[in-house]
């Protein structure tokens, strides 16, 4: 299986999602879309063949790599949507407040340019109350980032590796629901994840940039452009709210029945 | 006048068959065409058949009829017919020869305008051949016609065309076709005999199953029931004909471009002075057998379509588990297209969500129907192309058929999704899918979305039931049924609902396997390289092993370890 397919412990979402043991999901028979994206689903590099299922999150995602000469697209919705059924709102929220700040983050294979000094002095300025600073763990083990974040008075976390770790959507979804505000230098995964969960978002500041990404992948430039109005310090909760019901695929949420057949699992009664 | 009481009138052709063929089709047949006699043909007028006819049809005119006389251009065909039991008279040859003014109350060429003349004949046009017909009308009598048009859906999904291979019936191509229903009624009109009815007929024109107004064609919207009998029409088994594509598709377009009326593969055209009130639609459904097909006048009343089965008494048909009564066609047709186009529409798309909100609420609908724990016997014929959706409002298309035990409500939809998913895969429809889910896997998605997982049992009873049906339709023995089920089990959709795919959907096909095929060897072409990227390092590891083996320091250990391992051996 596609060793993607475990990032962010999205295959044990499914797993747990269709009644089987989330600890050891079963071989997806295709690729699952790790992450939000202007593009088709699947990452710079990422090249999932025809014949092969490719799990997207929405329907412009199929349609993107529709147009770019790829098939057998299944919109499946995000693991995160399929979280968040399963992870309700407790009965009793936690009192929300100040903003989780996610800064957009380098990849293990390309460093971010960017004046995180710059970028700490506009948050200062934006947010009113207090500031959680998540970082990528890339950024995160590195010291001097993380202290200029520590320093400016912010709460630095992390989620945690994307790699063999289960429970990183689980850890963001605890922090989410903490936080009265999402934001970030870039439109993000995690802002619509915050969005789902009743954050209000802001994308603002620097959007810094990536070294040597390829440029239909890069989206420093494109997103704002598609999504004028999902960037700003004031961002329409409800203009927020629809785009992500789509992007996430919230809409198009499978029952688990649905979702194992699509993946070749086991009925959980075989498992 | 022959032996046998033909009348010749010159032009007869001598060896040449219409009857056995040899123009390329049989004579026009069918149901529906009889009902359309039956409303058409006062008792006790004299009738000429111009062309070949059916005999089932001239027999059932010649039962009212004052006479009955048949112009037929084969020797042979007129021979046989004046020869047999029917009392008819039969005049032989070319229509050009009659010459003259005709006496004939009502004159009926439903077989078309193109078989009348003979190699000897003047070449005929079909504005020739319509105003020679015409005149064998008296005067106030009636002229029922049928006219092949040549842009027709029939023709525009053809593959093989017989006039280009040079077929032998192609003895002149000039003025054979009238496209035009403007130009025919100006025919007419000049004739003096003004069209009062105008029908659009499907599929085909030797085997009419559905003769429609083409004011209905004309004008019917996606989703109305014109535009669903239109469907229906070209849904049928379309024999072992190549075709360019599935004619669906095409009448499809044809209504949403108002254009159904225009593409008709016929016209019957009833000229009729005194202006006969016909109905709004002839139909025949339940396919074209003639043991299970019940033909049914629709008329619109306040704009809806109401159904009355052709034949009284309706009588009950039953074979195997499988019966049929036509009394319960009575009524209104319901409104909305079938739940099979909204699907297929929806698979085209790839709307999921408004999939699985047709499927639930077809299975909803399904389960609220339930009489105690199983359904009524309709039930099992609740195929998602007979059952009408109107903004959620289910309802059967064609409630006549019955199971004749009882339902499980769990066999039903196994039978009812299966059929589905071989509808889709064998019309290579765009689907959400992935491509390479096979009919059985498609299955199982299908009762996964409408909340019924299907395990291997359910799948096989859908299987089994599907081809004990299709036997019974077809009243084929128990060794066909076995032939059915073992090709359903295999996958093979195409030899079961006898729909050949098109050479469109071939391409398609082939498109899809060609990259498959090259995906699936470039995943070949990785896995070898992993699996000798794993030789190598497994060589690399057996061969530290043998340097291990062969060090000093371990054939010491060996020995050191000796006594302890011939213990070990011992006390096992």
């Amino acid at each position: 299986m596609d060793h993607r397919n475990h990032w962010y412990g999205h295959s044990a979402v499914f797993a747990r999602y269709c009644g089987l043991d989330p600890a050891r999901p079963p071989a997806v028979a295709g690729h699952i879309q790790h992450g939000w994206t202007f593009v088709h689903g699947f990452g710079n590099g990422h090249r999932p063949g025809n014949g092969v299922g490719k799990f997207v999150w929405s329907d412009a995602c199929r349609r993107r790599g529709w147009a770019r000469g790829w098939r057998d697209f299944y919109v499946l919705g995000s693991p995160w949507a399929y979280l968040l059924t399963m992870e309700p709102e407790p009965a009793r929220p936690i009192e929300r407040t100040g903003t989780l700040w996610y800064p957009f983050h380098g990849w293990d294979t390309n460093d971010l340019c960017g004046d995180h000094v710059r970028l700490i002095s506009t948050i200062q300025e934006v947010e009113q109350g207090p500031v959680t600073v998540c970082l990528y763990w890339l950024e995160y083990e590195n010291a001097r980032i993380r202290q200029m974040y520590e320093a400016a008075g912010f709460r630095v976390i992390c989620h945690g590796h994307r790699d063999k770790n289960p429970t990183f959507l689980y850890g963001q979804l605890r922090e989410l629901r903490r936080h009265r505000r999402v934001a970030s230098n870039r439109l993000t995964t995690a802002i619509f994840y915050g969005i789902s969960v009743g954050c209000e978002p802001a994308v603002y500041g620097d959007p810094m940039l990536m070294d040597g990404v390829d440029p239909n992948y890069e989206g420093r430039d494109l997103v704002p452009r598609l999504w004028p109005e999902m960037h700003g310090t004031d961002i329409d909760p409800a203009t927020a709210r629809e785009l992500t019901v789509v992007e996430l695929g919230m809409d198009h949420i499978a029952p688990p029945a649905e979702v194992r057949e699509v993946f070749r699992w086991p009925d959980k009664r075989d498992g | 006048m022959t032996d046998s009481g033909v009348r010749l009138i010159g032009g007869e052709m001598l060896k040449w068959s219409d009857e056995a063929g040899d123009s390329g089709r049989l004579p026009v047949r069918g149901a529906v065409l009889a009902e359309l006699l039956t409303q058409v043909v006062p008792s006790g007028s004299r009738v000429l058949f111009a062309g070949p006819h059916d005999r089932a049809l001239v027999r059932q005119v010649a039962r009212r009829a004052a006479s009955v006389t048949c112009l037929l251009r084969s020797l042979s065909d007129g021979s046989d017919l004046a020869g047999g039991p029917d009392d008819v008279e039969v005049w032989c040859g070319a229509l050009d020869k009659l010459g003259g003014a005709g006496d004939f109350d009502v004159v009926v060429a439903l077989d078309g305008l193109d078989r009348l003349d003979t190699p000897d004949s003047c070449p005929l046009g079909w504005r020739e051949v319509l105003t020679r017909l015409a005149q064998m009308v008296v005067s106030g009598g009636r002229l029922v016609v049928a006219v092949e048009n040549e842009l027709g859906v029939h023709r525009l999904v053809e593959v093989d065309r017989s006039e280009m291979r040079q077929a032998n019936q192609w003895w002149q191509l000039a003025g054979r076709w009238a496209a035009d229903p403007a130009q025919l009624n100006a025919v007419l009109a000049e004739a003096g005999l003004p069209q009062a009815m105008w029908y659009a007929g499907y599929p085909r024109p030797g085997v009419p199953e559905l003769l429609l107004d083409a004011r209905a064609a004309a004008e019917c919207v996606p989703g109305s029931v014109p535009a669903r009998l239109l469907d229906a029409a070209c849904s049928g088994d379309l024999g072992d004909r190549l075709l360019l594509g599935d004619p669906r598709e095409l009448v499809a377009g044809a209504v949403r471009g108002s254009l159904a009326d225009r593409l008709a593969p016929f016209w019957v055209v009833v000229a009729d002075p005194s202006g006969t009130k016909l109905p709004g639609a002839l139909v025949q459904e339940g396919g074209p057998d003639p043991r299970w097909a019940v033909v049914s006048s629709l008329e619109v009343d306040s704009g809806r379509w109401l159904r009355r089965p052709a034949t009284e008494p309706a009588v009950v048909r039953t074979s195997g588990r499988v019966t049929r009564d036509p009394g319960r066609l009575t009524g209104r047709v319901p409104g909305g297209s079938s739940l099979e186009q909204q699907l297929l529409a929806a698979c085209r798309s790839h709307d999921l969500p408004a999939i699985r909100s047709l499927l639930r609420g077809y299975a909803a609908w399904l389960a609220g129907q339930q009489a105690g724990d199983h359904l009524p016997g309709w039930g099992m014929f609740a195929t998602f192309d007979n059952v009408a959706n109107d903004r959620d409002r289910f309802a059967l298309l064609d409630p006549g058929w019955a199971w004749t035990e009882r339902v499980e409500p769990a066999d039903a939809l196994a039978r009812v999704l299966r059929r589905f998913a071989i509808r889709l895969v064998e019309s290579d429809t765009p689907r959400p899918w992935p491509s390479s889910l096979d009919v059985h896997e498609l299955t199982r998605v299908l009762h996964a979305i409408v909340g019924a997982p299907a395990d291997d049992r359910t799948l096989y009873d859908g299987i089994r039931l599907e081809a004990e049906i299709e036997a019974t339709l077809r009243g084929e023995a128990a060794e066909e049924q076995a032939r059915l089920e073992a090709s359903l089990v295999v996958g093979g959709p195409g030899a079961m609902l006898n729909r050949p795919r098109g050479y469109r959907e071939l391409v398609a096909a082939h498109t899809l396997l060609s990259q498959e095929l090259q995906h699936q060897r470039a995943r070949a072409a990785s896995a070898e390289r992993q699996l000798r990227a794993v030789e190598n390092q497994l060589d690399k590891v057996q061969g530290t092993l043998r340097a291990v083996r062969a060090s000093a320091s371990f054939r010491a250990g060996r020995v050191a370890t000796m006594p302890l391992r011939r213990l070990r051996r011992l006390t096992r």
